[in-house]
């Protein structure tokens, strides 16, 4: 791997304890790398778990977005206003990417039916993350947009391209495929 | 609660969303390699910096190849230009006396008696 090349004079002048606004400016300004690093270092890991989560726990998968992500995130800094959270800015950007990635393999169908909200019919019991990650990819994706990540169901639609009672109904469905999940005997009764 | 309604999440099945994917994180390699594109795209570094001046370098030394081929090539053709001209002229200069005689001795070059005539008053 070649040696990561650094200008020392940047790293000089980067407080750690700079802002996410002052960390963008010095990209914006100064191609700063140690301005990248930071902000890197800060919203990666957040970043990475929402992409994780969206490609269904494939960690080379989830990789590739984070870098997809902040390729594009660094092309569009003078998007980013400062009046939002950088964090949940560039969370965003994971997310749209996550998203692109799935329905690029064709694995987000989000007009199945109930009987394919999983992808896999467990024969025991799961905690959260596994009953989450047995979803459909387009019903993991609801949930997970919604429900761990925080966005409205307007939001939803809008970057999945579906109507908001459309990512309603299929976030219903998913709550439900996962706690049966949680619970094994209301699923045996259901079934 | 029941199979057919789903009010919301218990507080256990709260905690539960919140820790998925919360001890995954990338590979530390990751970081190097999101930089290192970066800077191949020309979005960070002093190499990102430095890009379009060396970008403007090889543009004129090209610009300068480019010119100075043209103009060998001009003067090449200009010297063997100036050989020819010059080989011309030796063959013309050999052959002009014959010429000349030969235009002297065609009748049409001849001064007619008419012409040679002349009245004195």
């Amino acid at each position: 791997m070649p040696p990561v090349r650094l200008n020392v004079r940047m790293i000089d002048a980067i407080d750690a304890s700079a802002t996410d606004e002052a960390l963008v400016a010095a990209i914006r300004r100064d191609r700063s790398e140690a301005a990248f690093s930071l902000l890197y270092d800060r919203h990666t890991p957040r970043g990475f778990q929402t992409a994780w989560r969206i490609v269904g726990g494939n960690p080379h998968e989830a990789e590739d977005v984070v870098q997809e992500a902040w390729m594009r995130a660094v092309s569009s800094l003078g998007r980013w206003t400062g009046q939002s959270d950088f964090g949940a800015w560039f969370r965003g950007i994971a997310a749209h990417v996550a998203i692109d990635v799935v329905r690029k393999q064709g694995r987000l169908e989000l007009d199945a039916d109930a009987d394919a909200v999983c992808e896999q019919t467990p024969a025991e019991w799961m905690d959260m993350e596994a009953a989450i990650l047995s979803l459909a990819p387009g019903y993991r994706t609801v949930l997970v947009l919604h429900d761990i990540e925080g966005f409205t169901h307007e939001e939803i639609a809008t970057r999945l391209g579906i109507t908001a009672g459309t990512s309603k109904g299929q976030l219903f469905k998913a709550r439900r495929a996962v706690r049966a999940r949680l619970e094994p005997g209301l699923e045996r009764r259901s079934v | 609660m029941t199979q057919d309604s789903f009010d919301e999440w218990t507080p256990d099945e709260r905690a539960g969303l919140a820790e998925v994917g919360q001890h995954r994180s990338p590979r530390s390699e990751l970081k190097a390699r999101t930089m290192e594109t970066l800077r191949d795209q020309g979005m960070l570094g002093i190499g990102a910096r430095a890009r379009p001046r060396r970008r403007l370098v090889f543009g004129l030394a090209a610009a300068i190849v480019v010119f100075a081929a043209g103009m060998l090539a001009g003067y090449g053709v200009g010297l063997r230009r100036q050989a020819a001209t010059a080989r011309d002229s030796v063959t013309n200069a050999s052959a002009a006396p014959a010429r000349e005689v030969a235009r002297l001795d065609t009748p049409s070059t001849q001064p007619t008696a008419a012409g040679r005539h002349v009245v004195w008053f």
